[in-house]
């Protein structure tokens, strides 16, 4: 009865398992409120009946990720269901819960991707950064049980005006520790980033690009890390774009469920509520997926209506204007230019040859 | 496509050029293409309405490193890419 909008299928779901996190960084996008007590979070016998009537809708991964999803009460369940479905898995953890018990039901999973947050290669920095004294020594814990049980895994740094030189230091730690990647986010005004754009501890235009570039040089993906440095497709080398290809915001392909159990685009429905579009309890996945008035919106109208910077980009057909979320966090128009590329174009950043 | 082929480049699409590479992108469709430099290389050798084979020695002497069944196979395969896409025509017709 769907079958029109399987032009679209729903490739992965991005489930926010919990809302809570144990450690307080003042950068998270989705706000968490700090707790280190096990978390009910999404039921999940509606979860697994919803996981499993997104299969028929293209469903082929989901991603765990929160608050802090090893907070989530029933993960030995859920990772047992996912197993047993042949679901793959992708997970973004700051790495501080992860034990032997839980590094042995992953090994039942089939895992794309286990990403852990570290912003800096000292516990002072990164113990600051994220809010929790102790935190750093925790995550390199779980990283070398991870490595100890042969995982791929990356690590991901938030990059703030305070950690901007830590990226030599953390290359060395993924070598030390036996990470794939380093992933580089330039930090969002969106969910707790907002006030650190506001106190300008986030880097500008100018500086991220010069920092980009100075990575590129200095630091070609060897000795087996590669670095992604997560800056939008219009503002990166061609060196890079044949390398890796080009990002998308996969607004198109994935839906998030938050940790009571409602849709959202993505985890924006956190910190946005009119991005709520239903509850797992009470919605069938497919009549989200199919008729939802706000992805239908995004369908008919990315990228024509895209503006700004955004609607002049000869990337605009694959990049799709860099993260939809944040654009209608920022300017409540899922239209609106992405804020680095149009704070690129006003700055005179943006590459002349990239306007179409 | 054999060696004798000539191609040119689609009148629709736009060619942005950039120091370390270039783009072809189609306004139509959107659809978008990346080269690295020898990709620009290979690519600006179209104009001067070279066939295939002649695209190959010009690569061969700009790239003496290179293997030259390789570069022959890689100019193939680029040019057979660009022409599906409709990014170039056949211009040839000798």
């Amino acid at each position: 009865m769907h079958e029109k909008n399987l032009a679209y299928p729903l490739n992965c779901l991005y489930l926010y398992l919990a809302d809570q996190c144990n450690l307080s960084c003042g950068h998270c996008w989705i706000s968490p409120g700090f707790s280190d007590a096990p978390e009910e979070g999404i039921p999940l016998d509606d979860l697994k009946k919803t996981i499993f009537e997104a299969k028929a809708l293209g469903l082929q991964s989901v991603k765990l990720t929160g608050g802090e999803p090893l907070l989530y009460r029933d993960l030995d369940g859920l990772l047992a269901f996912l197993a047993s479905e042949e679901i793959h898995v992708i997970i973004e953890t700051n790495g501080t819960l992860l034990d032997k018990p839980i590094i042995e039901k992953l090994k039942s999973c089939i895992i794309d991707q286990i990403s852990v947050s570290l912003d800096a290669s000292t516990p002072e920095l990164h113990d600051e950064l994220r809010g929790v004294k102790g935190s750093f020594h925790r995550t390199i814990k779980g990283l070398r049980l991870l490595s100890e049980w042969g995982f791929d895994f990356q690590i991901i740094m938030t990059l703030h005006r305070k950690n901007r030189t830590e990226i030599p230091g953390l290359i060395s730690l993924c070598k030390t520790l036996g990470a794939s990647s380093l992933k580089i986010n330039p930090l969002i005004p969106c969910g707790r980033g907002e006030a650190v754009f506001k106190k300008k501890r986030n880097l500008d235009p100018n500086e991220l690009i010069e920092l980009y570039r100075m990575v590129e040089q200095e630091w070609p993906s060897n000795e087996g890390i590669e670095i992604i440095f997560d800056l939008p497709v219009a503002l990166r080398s061609i060196r890079e774009i044949t390398t890796r290809g080009v990002a998308e915001c996969r607004i198109m392909n994935i839906l998030g469920i938050l940790a009571n159990g409602d849709f959202s685009i993505c985890g924006i429905g956190q910190t946005v509520d009119e991005l709520r579009m239903g509850n797992i309890h009470r919605n069938a996945i497919a009549t989200v997926w199919c008729d939802n008035p706000i992805l239908a919106d995004l369908r008919h109208n990315l990228p024509g209506r895209l503006k700004g910077i955004c609607g002049r980009c000869l990337f605009r057909f694959q990049c799709l204007g860099a993260c939809r979320a944040n654009a209608y966090a920022t300017n409540r128009d899922f239209f609106a230019p992405y804020f680095l590329c149009q704070a690129a174009y006003e700055t005179g950043l943006f590459p002349n040859s990239r306007f179409s | 496509m054999d060696s004798t082929s000539v191609f040119k480049q689609n009148d629709k699409i736009v060619y942005r050029e950039e120091d370390d590479g270039a783009f072809l992108f189609d306004p139509d469709t959107g659809d978008l293409r990346y080269m690295n430099q020898s990709g620009k290389e290979t690519f600006s050798m179209l104009q001067g309405d070279k066939d295939i084979q002649q695209i190959v020695e010009n690569m061969v002497r700009l790239y003496p490193e290179a293997e030259p069944p390789q570069v022959q196979s890689d100019v193939e395969n680029f040019l057979k890419d660009l022409e599906e896409s409709h990014f170039i025509l056949p211009a040839n017709n000798r």
